[in-house]
């Protein structure tokens, strides 16, 4: 052989093995060694994100479906026989509906619909369905496509074994142009400027030339997750809680400096994301995840420098309801509730579309919350896109637009097993608007029969936050447990502590008869009876000496004495010398529970403390009087504490505190308000702390804790009662900061306000009318009359015509036992509203955007108590004078 | 017939209706013999004793002599607040003294917050037959019946039956609805032809257990209708069944004075009909 011929072989032998290293799927690509996505490619790099955005179209506004047939389409499966189709929203006709399997959501490209179907991925003709081709996933999950006027790139991955492959696939013939498979879990990709945005692991995105198959920058998250990247005329955004442009500034990796917006909103249940998960397993069918997420649509800025959304509003699908926020506040715009479960929303300038499960096309206003088309698609759907941008029907709207406190309550009374979570959700807003039937609301959800466990203890919690509506608590108090009658008293712990922090002195009455009652829980009777300490007076003291009277030796309080504890101290409050002496024989008394007389002895002892402290004082005093110099203690102690200076020693000891309401925030997300009230001693010190919301042991015992590590002002008086209230207000942008400007630091929880300005109190001032002597003890009944329910409220001014969606009216609480004769009213059930009809021809009715509902009352704004009375004088036994403050309550015994 | 031990009378208390037949005619019986004064104002001084085993004690005699006398001191006590076990005590004992004056006290006690006190009162309190008290006696017994204790209730029911309350009748068919049961007694005891009707349409939707004591005081009433009986037989013999030979069986066994001949063997015949259980 000569040597030519050895050189050729030589040749052809290499070729050939350098052929089958390559593999021999595919002539003109092939695996490609994995360089992208590779642990040493630098990420974070400035000059490289450059590059990227130079690359990039500027922004526009989606004007215009992106594909080829220039028609607004909607894309689905269709559900029970399984298929897809493709609908045609602007002529109102189905282009083609194809039985098939499917094995993922449809992804819409310019000219097909590509789904998963058995063992491939399968690009179906926009035109009429037929095949284009398809590509075998061998086994791998289908994340999801990009496409551009060239290619679709796919994803591919297992996540339980961490591989994952990238397909360029010529969009029109199927052929792979390359491909390149990683052990790193690839999401759903996007495209743009000649680019492939590529995110994998959660934390990184590549970004890779669609040519050379190069990554040429990478952008690795330090403070978040990136679940997702997407790209529209807008932009290329990515992100997970939040949304990030792609811009000069992503090189940075972290939400303070990106381009970042982050919704306000905290507690939001099923803590959904504000785009679709690109790394969520597949599915063909319907799909409770998709149910349960938010629905943006950035909005067209053509400097590209910010993020802002379409209406400037974020909205939530839960199942059968959308709930717009307002993207700066965090503010509930309004609730939409639809009559079927809805299975794709998509947000466009226009409005909001949805395809909801019989396969309706529904737009909503994205100002009003109000359905104002409709279109019946004639088959029923398991999953949908969209792609409509542009299209604009003309509305019609149906319905009036009903009151934040309306659209909240028919959410909060559907009975929709799967809505529970959002139910509660729901009770602690709608607590925060001020009007006062919102308290009456949420004693009718505690009180109704159906309300599952889990809301009623949300309904408990809301009323711990309420400020209003006073009276409809005090109607409440007509309400006994009655088990012939299947009704049942109202949480009277909390309902309790609202009426003291709403001063409702009218409740007295109410609250002796629950303090007498038998069937009020014994964890319940010390707040009833704080209750009438704080806001009686004089003449409940025979009421008090009865009650102690009756249960000092009784077991029924052996194993938590507490509300006798605060009879006790009411009767040192309000007592004089024969109430003295009563207290002095249960302490004498061989029987009278231990635990009681160790508080009555206690109180002495402090008694005695306030005693020995004021002759102190005043011989401090008169010995710098007498020699005529300033004296070394020139400090003259004030009778008892103001507001402000606990509010103050509250406020300076902020880092004591904050701890445990911070930990309290991590597992009730919805807390808006802490309220505490605690006894102070003169000696500076606090005890006997009862805090709001009174369901968690571990906050009051943190609370409890840090109270008493905290050193107030000394004081004359024996001691005093003290109240403090935190309000949790999420953070207010910056003055001039519009949304998607970065925020202050990372979403990291909002600290607590502990300002000092007190809060002015409610309800009269001055001279309180006595309550009518209490019946004795125990057992009397009272007297009351049924409280009818109160009518559904009247329209908002300004919808004309309006009439309102009835909301189910719960039946009146019979009368409690005792009342002869009284017999309840019937109430008929009133059906839950319809489902919105069909499209109407009445025209439109121009609505009033509703304006979001005002911040709750007192936010921000903190309370610290401080009181004080003249002490009764000696040896009269006669009530206080009247107080010119009703807030002003020093415990202080008359003088010996 | 006062002169029970405490222990026995305890447990007549506790059966309603037996206690209910000894008792019918009124409080304080005749042929009680006269109590010793001297034992009785020895009591009455111990109730003031330190020790609660010589209180105890004393309230027991006090039970046993059934005074009168004794109602004003164990108020008083009542009302002083004693422990739980001189509380029950002295419940029981005002029970059985049966003094109009003790009803006060007493319904004070139906509203206590242990379940054992209130039913405690409840017995007690129905043990008073003085149309002076009837009044408020009823009414304490209508709001017992709401009580949220199943014991609490059940007495209560028992005791409106005793108490001859008709005015209730409505209140025990919801109490019989909401799962009293013994709520059926009183109404056998008080209901009419229209009521005894309506608790036979409970048959079938409620366990027979629970109905058969209504009926069986519907038919050993002397002023319930011959035909109202018969029609109650009827109404049993459609439902058939072993539970219903042997209530029929047992009743034949032992039937109520002047029981009709025509309701006799109108029930003799149903159980002649009815199988014998396999």
């Amino acid at each position: 052989m000569t040597r030519p011929t050895v050189m050729a072989w030589r040749v052809a032998a290499a070729s050939a093995t350098l052929l089958a290293a390559l593999g021999c799927e595919e002539l003109f690509g092939g695996v490609m060694e994995p360089a992208a996505f590779g642990n040493l490619f630098a990420d974070n790099r400035e000059e490289d994100v450059a590059k990227v955005v130079a690359r990039l179209p500027a922004p526009a506004p989606a004007t215009a479906p992106a594909n080829r047939l220039g028609r607004p389409l909607v894309a689905g499966l269709r559900y029970g026989t399984p298929g897809v189709f493709v609908f045609d929203v602007s002529s109102g006709t189905m282009l083609w509906s194809k039985e098939m399997s499917v094995a993922s959501r449809p992804v819409l490209t310019d000219r097909a619909v590509l789904v998963q179907s058995g063992t491939a991925v399968v690009s179906l003709r926009l035109e009429d369905g037929s095949e284009m081709w398809k590509i075998e996933t061998e086994g791998m999950s289908f994340f999801g496509a990009a496409y551009d006027e060239k290619h679709v790139y796919l994803t591919l991955g297992v996540t339980v074994s961490h591989v994952g492959r990238l397909l360029a696939v010529n969009a029109d013939s199927g052929w792979t142009s390359w491909k390149i498979q990683t052990t790193k879990l690839f999401g759903r990709p996007a495209a743009a400027g000649g680019l492939v945005f590529v995110p994998w692991e959660r934390q990184d995105i590549s970004v890779l030339d669609r040519e050379t198959q190069e990554e040429i920058a990478r952008v690795r998250s330090v403070d978040d997750v990136y679940n997702f990247v997407f790209a529209r005329p807008q932009g290329v955004f990515y992100g997970s809680k939040g949304l990030y442009r792609f811009d000069a500034k992503s090189f940075h990796g972290t939400q303070q400096g990106a381009t970042y917006y982050r919704p306000p909103m905290q507690g939001v249940p099923g803590d959904p994301e504000l785009w679709a998960d690109a790394f969520a397993e597949p599915t063909g069918g319907r799909n409770a995840r998709e149910k349960i997420r938010f629905f943006v649509a950035p909005a067209f800025d053509p400097s590209g420098q910010s993020v802002t959304l379409e209406h400037d509003k974020l909205f939530l699908l839960y199942f059968r309801f959308l709930v717009a926020y307002d993207a700066a506040s965090g503010a509930i715009q309004w609730v939409y509730r639809h009559p079927d479960d809805i299975e794709a929303v998509s947000v466009q300038s226009s409005g909001v579309f949805l395809v909801d499960s019989p396969g309706n096309l529904v737009r909503v206003a994205a100002d009003t919350g109000l359905p104002d088309w409709r279109l019946p698609i004639g088959i029923d759907v398991a999953a949908a896109t969209f792609d409509i941008a542009g299209f604009s029907p003309p509305a019609q709207p149906v319905g009036t637009v009903e009151t934040m406190r309306v659209q909240l309550l028919q959410v909060i009374l559907d009975q929709d097993n799967r809505l529970l979570p959002f139910r509660q959700y729901l009770i602690a807003k709608l607590a925060q608007l001020p009007e006062a039937e919102v308290t009456r609301d949420i004693l009718d959800v505690y009180a109704q029969r159906t309300s599952p466990q889990a809301l009623k203890d949300a309904a408990r919690a809301a009323l711990a936050s309420r400020a209003e509506g006073a009276e409809h608590l005090i109607g409440a108090l007509d309400t006994h447990t009655d088990y012939l009658m299947n009704t049942q008293a109202p949480p009277m712990g909390v309902v309790s502590q609202s009426l003291v922090a709403m001063q409702a002195r009218a409740a007295v009455t109410g609250l002796v008869a629950h303090l007498l009652d038998p069937e009020t829980p014994l964890e319940d009777l010390q707040e009833v009876a704080q209750a009438l300490v704080e806001l009686g007076d004089a003449s409940l003291i025979s009421t008090f000496e009865s009650y102690l009277t009756l249960y000092h030796a009784d077991s029924a309080f052996s194993q938590n004495p507490n509300a006798l504890n605060v009879l006790a101290d009411g009767l040192l409050k309000y007592g004089g010398d024969e109430e003295r002496r009563f207290l002095d024989n249960l302490v004498a008394s061989t029987y009278t529970l231990p635990a009681l007389k160790a508080h009555i002895q206690k109180r002495y002892d402090e008694i005695e403390q306030a005693r020995l402290a004021a002759e102190e004082a005043a011989r401090l005093a008169a010995e710098a009087a007498a020699a005529g110099t300033v004296s070394a203690v020139q400090e003259v102690l004030p009778q008892t504490l103001s507001r402000e200076q606990i509010g103050q020693t509250m406020t300076a000891n902020a880092s004591l505190i904050a701890p445990c309401v911070q930990a309290k925030m991590q597992r009730s997300p919805t807390l808006s308000q802490v309220r505490m009230v605690f006894r102070l001693s003169n000696a500076g010190q606090a005890s006997d702390l009862s805090v709001l919301p009174s369901d968690d042991a571990e906050f009051t015992a943190c609370l409890s804790e840090a109270l008493s590590r905290i050193q107030f002002p000394r004081f004359l008086a024996l001691s005093q009662r003290a109240q403090f209230t935190i309000d949790i207000a999420t953070p207010e942008p910056p003055p001039g900061t519009a949304p998607g400007t970065p925020p202050p630091g990372p979403g990291t929880p909002p600290t607590p306000i502990l300002p000092g300005t007190p809060i002015v109190p409610t309800g009269p001032v001055g001279p309180v009318a006595p309550p009518p002597p209490p019946p004795g003890v125990p057992g009397t009944g009272t007297t009351s009359v049924p409280v009818a329910p109160l009518p559904p409220p009247p329209p908002p001014p300004g919808v004309p015509g309006a009439g309102t969606v009835p909301v189910t009216p719960l039946p009146p609480p019979p009368p409690p036992p005792g009342v002869p004769g009284a017999g309840t009213v019937p109430v008929t059930p009133v059906a839950p509203p319809p489902p919105p009809p069909g499209v109407p021809g009445a025209g439109t009715v121009p609505v009033t955007p509703v304006a979001p509902p005002p911040p709750p009352p007192g936010v921000p704004g903190a309370t610290g108590t401080g009181a004080g009375t003249p002490p009764t004088p000696p040896g009269t036994g006669t009530p206080p004078p009247p107080v010119a403050n009703p807030d002003e309550y020093p415990d202080v015994l008359p003088p010996e | 017939m006062r002169l029970l031990s405490f222990g026995i009378l305890i447990g007549l208390l506790a059966t309603g209706p037996a206690l209910a037949q000894g008792r019918r005619g009124g409080g304080g019986g005749g042929g009680r013999p006269a109590v010793d004064r001297a034992a009785l104002e020895a009591a009455i001084e111990e109730l003031k004793a330190p020790d609660m085993a010589t209180v105890l004690g004393a309230i027991t005699k006090l039970a046993e002599f059934a005074d009168p006398r004794a109602t004003a001191p164990l108020t008083r006590l009542l009302r002083a607040g004693p422990p739980d076990e001189l509380t029950h005590a002295a419940i029981q004992a005002l029970g059985a003294i049966s003094d109009p004056e003790s009803v006060d006290v007493l319904i004070e006690y139906t509203r206590h917050r242990r379940p054992r006190v209130r039913r405690l009162a409840v017995q007690s309190i129905a043990q008073i037959r003085d149309p002076r008290v009837n009044d408020k006696v009823n009414e304490a017994l209508r709001n017992a019946l709401r009580d949220s204790n199943d014991r609490v209730r059940g007495v209560a029911a028992i005791a409106i039956g005793e108490h001859g309350d008709r005015g209730a009748i409505d209140l025990l068919f919801l109490a019989f609805e909401r799962n009293v049961p013994e709520a059926a007694v009183s109404i056998g005891k008080l209901g009419g032809v229209a009521e005894a009707e309506r608790l036979a349409g409970f048959l079938g939707r409620r366990q027979l257990s629970e109905i058969l004591p209504g009926f069986d005081e519907f038919l050993r009433r002397s002023d319930f209708p011959d035909d109202a009986k018969v029609n109650i037989i009827h109404k049993l013999e459609e439902i058939a069944g072993p539970d219903v030979k042997r209530f029929l069986t047992n009743f034949l066994a032992s039937p109520p004075p002047g029981l009709s001949q025509k309701v006799r063997e109108e029930a003799q015949r149903v159980v002649r009909i009815i199988p014998d259980a396999i």
